[in-house]
């Protein structure tokens, strides 16, 4: 197996007041009573090592790690141990409203994450009538993002990654958005970007679209990896799982 | 990734073309506010000061040309980071590139400033000095004064949301006790000489003002401490930056 996606060791922690408190007043007061924060473990000495063309999927339940997981993949989340390692370029869909500036057009956007993604402004050029087409926004393409629903957006973005070429695509979730017809056309093309030998990692709480979408699971609890292995197999231990109540995830 | 600094110029761009989008005179606002913030300015404090209009403004506008420029751009650097988390949280993005942005942005209006500078010494019939060859360079020290002042800001408002009215007033304690605001030979006695001293704005401001107004050029001293100024500056924000990034994320 070719490596695509390596990651080491990695651990992510961030202290409770980082979620509570964000100004000097209330660090201050947190300084007089002596407030020790609390450290909270979001990946715990994770490692694993993701093939060239997988299809992968992430389980695990609410607060398991599983978007601070993928967000580490992205490099968007800087480990605080352990290390990262891309062979191919990572595109990331990880959720709405996130890598797009609402006052700007979506034609702006496009040019400007774009470039984030690996396209000058003259490939991105090339692709905007496919990826306006796909992404059926009409004259809204020139439209600033805040005025758009939460479909429109979603087709924006989900139109834009998957047409910059993407040799590894993380989602989060963002195909349970946007209507019926968008949700199958989208799972549709994700199927294409799979068959052509695009490495995929899928966070997503529906087990069963999962085991269908992914040849391996990875089952995530309070930061740690609890199994990782063919899809059936950890979908059997996970739902199994839950059903004894083994996990206590918050 | 190269196209990485794409993005750089390209949300450099943009900030300048959203400041003023939908406003009747769209992207020449980014000129005219300045020239009118300046004009009106020095128009109050020559009133105020009781002094010569055209040679006080000239005096104010020397100083104050980079002074504003320093203090909007520290203002809009602040919050760089956390307004940033549109981008950063989707995308793999080096948190810098935001207050480089916002520094890049405002420039446009340093440079508009300067030119109204050029143009009121036309107006006011003002000797052009050989000496004011050299303000580019000083341009350049004043931006890297900046760069570090804003990267500090940004990284330390991260962590303190509430910080922006304590910015708000150190930045205007700075602009009325330094010679940015008055001139050097209004302050007399011991104490008003020991302040010129160890005031740093002083110096970065004779980079601008000895040139244009007084027709010298800036003392070593002037160099050296604005030099010393951008350094340490510099040099603590990049310290923050990097023992802190790996915490912006959870801070958004």
């Amino acid at each position: 197996m070719t490596p695509a996606l390596e990651l080491h060791h990695v651990c992510v922690w961030f202290r409770d007041t980082s979620l509570r408190h964000r100004s000097l007043k209330q660090a201050l007061a947190h300084l007089l009573k002596r407030h020790r924060p609390t450290v909270v473990a979001a990946l715990d000495g994770v490692s694993l090592c993701i093939g060239e063309g997988q299809s992968v999927g992430i389980i695990g339940r609410n607060g398991a790690g599983k978007s601070t997981l993928l967000r580490v993949l992205g490099q968007i989340i800087i480990p605080n141990r352990g290390r990262v390692v891309a062979h191919r370029r990572v595109v990331p869909l990880l959720s709405l409203g996130v890598g797009f500036h609402p006052e700007m057009t979506g034609r702006e956007n496009c040019y400007l994450v774009g470039t984030l993604l690996g396209f000058t402004p003259a490939q991105t050029t090339a692709r905007l009538p496919a990826i306006a087409e796909f992404a059926e926004l009409g004259e809204f393409l020139d439209t600033p993002m805040k005025n758009y629903s939460s479909g429109m957006y979603a087709r924006l973005a989900f139109s834009l990654v998957t047409e910059v070429e993407p040799e590894i695509l993380l989602l989060d979730e963002i195909l349970s958005v946007g209507d019926e017809f968008f949700q199958r056309k989208s799972q549709e093309r994700l199927h294409q970007l799979i068959r052509k030998g695009v490495t995929s990692v899928i966070v997503s709480h529906n087990l069963d679209y999962l085991v269908a979408q992914c040849s391996r699971l990875i089952w995530l609890d309070q930061g740690k990896l609890v199994a990782d292995g063919p899809a059936a197999e950890v979908a059997r231990a996970y739902r199994a799982g839950l059903g004894h109540g083994a996990h206590t995830g918050a | 990734m190269q196209t990485q600094r794409l993005f750089l110029l390209l949300h450099t761009r943009d900030l300048v073309r959203l400041r003023f989008r939908g406003a009747c005179l769209g992207l020449a606002w980014n000129i005219l506010q300045p020239a009118l913030y300046l004009i009106m300015l020095g128009f109050v404090f020559s009133v105020v000061n009781r002094s010569n209009y055209a040679d006080f403004i000239v005096y104010l506008f020397a100083g104050l040309v980079p002074w504003r420029f320093f203090e909007q751009a520290c203002q809009a650097m602040t919050d760089s980071i956390v307004s940033s988390a549109v981008f950063t949280r989707g995308f793999r993005v080096p948190y810098f590139y935001f207050p480089t942005s916002e520094l890049g942005a405002q420039l446009t209006d340093f440079l508009a400033s300067f030119f109204t500078l050029l143009a009121l010494l036309l107006l006011f019939k003002t000797p052009w000095h050989a000496q004011m060859l050299i303000l580019p360079l000083s341009m350049l020290v004043w931006m890297l004064i900046t760069a570090g002042a804003g990267l500090c800001l940004s990284v330390v408002f991260v962590f303190f949301r509430d910080i922006r009215p304590i910015v708000q007033m150190g930045l205007m304690l700075a602009l009325f006790s330094s010679t940015v605001f008055f001139k050097p030979e209004t302050l007399t006695g011991r104490a008003g000489h020991i302040w010129l001293t160890v005031n740093p704005v002083c110096y970065w401001a004779a980079l601008f003002q000895n040139p244009v107004y007084y027709g010298v050029w800036p003392l070593p001293v002037d160099w050296a401490v604005s030099l010393a100024s951008a350094g340490v500056l510099l040099a603590l924000g990049t310290v923050l930056y990097r023992r802190l990034r790996h915490k912006f994320y959870f801070y958004f």
